[in-house]
């Protein structure tokens, strides 16, 4: 199944990121890769372009660019984010500005 | 870590600021420049080249280059970038890098390593992640990439000066990378890494003749890339090893090249976040932005809002703020241009050189300076709605429509820009992501008709069609949008073939604009207006002036009839027989609305001695044809002067040619039509 047919608030896994040249190149580098999981999340309006969810944050594409990216493995959204690994470590932040320790000045 | 004996860099040290889009960088270089920003250009591109020295190190240069995602560019933008690092040989990269967003932002960072350039990891947004229960082991990551790594905010100003000591020193001692190699040794039993040290290898004689760090020629060659592969020139013996690499690593990984190197990257990547990045709960300023989503592009809110939105920034520019500015700017010059005519007057000083003064100089000036408080008022809004993040949105929202005549959803804006001025909506086309649709949107941004060509409907709509006025100006407007549609889909097959840029964007949080950036923005382009379009308006006036003014004895005349220009008009005057209005007097107030669409009026009222005249010369045919003409042709020289600016001098006289050729074609059409269906 393709990328444009993914419902809303559903995720799933791509499996093929198909077209050629600069575009697929594009996809590849903005994270659409094969095995990264793509989240659903609006239509436009007028129904094109579509919003997806990718590592963390907001892409959107056209649905014939869509049409390219194959995926399957599709479950609900809710169901992912609830199973997401949470840390317990308790970490200070680093002050801003915080020395770099690598370059000893 | 020791400082070997090093060359110490005592030149000018240079950085380039290198980052994703929508990730503080313009903030950055702000906060690092200062008001020591210089803005020039790029060779070759329209796209600025901004770059400052650093506050406090007058030795510095930092160059501010266009948001890149990788260094496989996209747009005619990301190519700048790229070719900035390769060619100019920074001494040293910033690499802003946003937090929040850190695995897609790291992706970049990969392949600046691989360049062998001393860089620093500024990261940025730090306070947004703590501010959600995230954190960055900051000494663990600067392990694994082996470059400092400075936890920043820009927008904060926070950390910028420990930022500066380190990006300082790095240059300084020409610090490189620790580590340029990211590929597993065990990922997928090294198929990656296997290709990528074979390549390695195999070019390295060729990579140094090229000048190309040789990790980063390997792994883009692997990738495809086909600048580094016509770079490297390789026999073909050369190629034909490089073809089995590849194909050895395509089998063994079951993936093709480019995504077998971009899942290198990212599983590289997905470790070092795996070991160092503790994930916050989804943030605030996400949860805001999808809450302000479900509004602004909601199925049912968004064209409303947009429309809204739009209708507020045009009333309050052109009606409120803008009108109010403009009304200070012209009392102020008209103080000084009245006091300036006495003296010249009491000083009875020659009529020419009083008329030079007074009508050409002042009034060129003043008519510059006219537009000043529109482009102020205008970016401020549209920097405002930029830098928030909504302008994303619009193009989201808008581009199924624009597609069809095409262009990408980015365009809308400028062209409605153009319903209050041509001048600012061609200086804003500068956003657009690629060459093709910026030129294609300045072709088609003078048919939206603006607002100064309103009094020449008013006129001639009080004249010749009083109880029809409003439907014949919604008919102007309509005619206008539809000419441009008409211009769109014509040069979509032609000159414009090809796609624009396809249609791939980030959707950033929303955020708060920084006024300091929206300040300097609005500086920046004010003074940019001034400088360059000056000279231009400037020169046409004093042109219009003198062609008016003079008869061929170089002589003042008295009566316009015996100047120049109404000989040039003269002239001219056969080609419009065909629309009706083939007169001296009508083209020589079309002439005039060369300078300034508001001339036209005056021009036609001095020249017939009032609205009688006018009437008794056309009719109400001829008069609405005219106004097609108006419509359609040459914009104002201010607008002629914006596109020299962003298009160069070629595409601006070509505009001015095309579009005067475009309003003939049409006035003849409407005419034709009109005569035929017995109108008069």
């Amino acid at each position: 199944m393709n990328l444009s047919k993914l419902e809303i608030g559903k995720t799933a896994t791509v499996t093929t990121v198909g077209g050629s040249g600069a575009l697929r190149q594009h996809f590849l580098d903005m994270g659409i890769i094969p095995g990264s999981d793509v989240s659903m999340i609006k239509y436009a309006p007028m129904g094109d372009p579509i919003e997806l969810r990718i590592s963390g944050y907001e892409l959107t594409i056209r649905l014939a660019d869509a049409k390219q990216i194959e995926i399957d493995n599709i479950r609900d959204t809710s169901e992912v984010e609830k199973n997401q690994k949470k840390h317990s470590k308790d970490i200070p932040h680093p002050a801003l500005g915080e020395e770099a320790f690598y370059t000893r000045l | 870590m020791e400082h070997k004996a090093k060359a110490v860099n005592t030149g000018k040290l240079t950085f380039a600021l290198v980052g994703n889009q929508n990730c503080g960088k313009t903030t950055l270089f702000n906060q690092l420049t200062g008001a020591n920003q210089h803005v020039g250009n790029f060779p070759g591109v329209t796209v600025d080249r901004k770059s400052g020295s650093i506050k406090g190190h007058p030795n510095t240069e930092v160059v501010d280059l266009p948001g890149i995602y990788s260094m496989s560019p996209y747009t005619s933008e990301e190519i700048v970038s790229r070719r900035f690092v390769l060619e100019e040989k920074p001494t040293a990269i910033i690499n802003i890098v946003d937090a929040t967003n850190i695995e897609r932002n790291l992706y970049l960072t990969m392949q600046l390593l691989e360049l062998e350039i001393p860089t620093i990891l500024a990261l940025n947004m730090m306070d947004e992640m703590a501010g959600n229960g995230g954190s960055v082991l900051i000494n663990e990551l600067e392990d694994l990439l082996q470059i400092p790594v400075v936890p920043i905010s820009a927008s904060k100003n926070e950390g910028i000066a420990e930022l500066v000591s380190h990006a300082i020193h790095i240059a300084k001692y020409n610090e490189k990378p620790g580590r340029n190699d990211f590929c597993g040794k065990e990922d997928h039993s090294g198929a990656v890494h296997r290709a990528i040290h074979g390549v390695m290898s195999l070019i390295e004689d060729h990579a140094e003749k090229a000048d190309i760090p040789i990790r980063f020629a390997a792994t883009k060659l692997l990738e495809g890339d086909s600048l580094v592969e016509k770079a490297l020139n390789l026999d073909d013996n050369e190629t034909e090893t490089l073809d089995k690499i590849v194909l050895q690593m395509e089998k063994e990984r079951g993936l093709d090249r480019a995504a077998a190197m971009a899942d290198m990257r990212f599983t590289f990547i997905n470790r070092i976040c795996e070991e160092t990045i503790i994930k916050p709960r989804e943030s605030k300023e996400h949860i805001r932005s999808r809450n302000l989503d479900r509004f602004f592009t909601g199925k049912w809110t968004a064209i409303p809002a947009f429309i809204g939105i739009m209708a507020l920034v045009f009333y309050l520019t052109f009606n409120v703020v803008g009108s109010f500015l403009q009304g200070v700017l012209e009392i102020i010059i008209g103080a000084i241009t009245d006091s300036v005519d006495n003296v010249l007057t009491a000083g009875n000083v020659a009529a020419p050189i009083h008329s030079l003064i007074i009508d050409a100089i002042f009034t060129g000036v003043g008519s510059v300076l006219s537009f000043v408080p529109i482009i102020v008022v205008l970016y401020f809004f549209l920097s405002m709605l930029e830098d928030s993040g909504y302008m994303a949105r619009v193009a989201f929202v808008m581009d199924k429509l624009l597609r069809r005549i095409g262009l990408s959803g980015r365009s809308i804006v400028p062209m409605l820009i153009g319903f209050g001025c041509s001048v600012p909506a061609i200086m804003s086309t500068r956003t657009l992501p690629s060459d093709r649709d910026r030129k294609m949107t300045q072709l088609l941004i003078p048919f939206m008709s603006c607002s100064a060509k309103m009094p020449i409907y008013a006129f001639f709509a009080a004249a010749f069609f009083p109880d029809r006025a409003a439907l014949v100006m919604i008919v102007l407007y309509f005619t206008g949008i539809v000419v441009a549609v008409l211009v769109a889909l014509c040069g979509k097959n032609t000159k414009f073939k090809g796609e624009a840029v396809p249609f791939v964007m980030e959707l950033p949080n929303y955020r708060l604009p920084g006024l300091k950036n929206v300040l300097m923005l609005m500086w920046d382009k004010a003074k940019d207006f001034i400088q360059r379009a000056f000279t231009v308006i400037f020169l046409g006036t004093i042109a219009v002036w003198f062609l008016q003014n003079f008869n061929f004895y170089f002589h003042m005349v008295e009566s316009s009839e015996e100047s120049i220009l109404a000989a040039l008009a003269g002239i001219l005057a056969p080609i419009f027989i065909p629309l009706g209005f083939g007169n001296w007097k009508m083209v020589t107030s079309l002439i005039s609305g060369f300078l300034a669409k508001e001339s036209v009026v005056s021009m036609l009222t001095v020249l017939y001695g009032g609205v009688e005249g006018l009437r008794a010369e056309l009719t109400p045919l001829t008069a609405f044809v005219f106004l097609i003409f108006c419509l359609l042709y040459t914009p104002c020289v201010a607008a002629i002067a914006a596109e020299k600016r962003e298009a160069g001098r070629r595409a601006a006289l070509k505009m001015v040619i095309f579009q005067c050729a475009v309003a003939w074609v049409v006035a003849f059409i409407v005419r034709a039509i009109g005569l035929a269906l017995g109108l008069n």
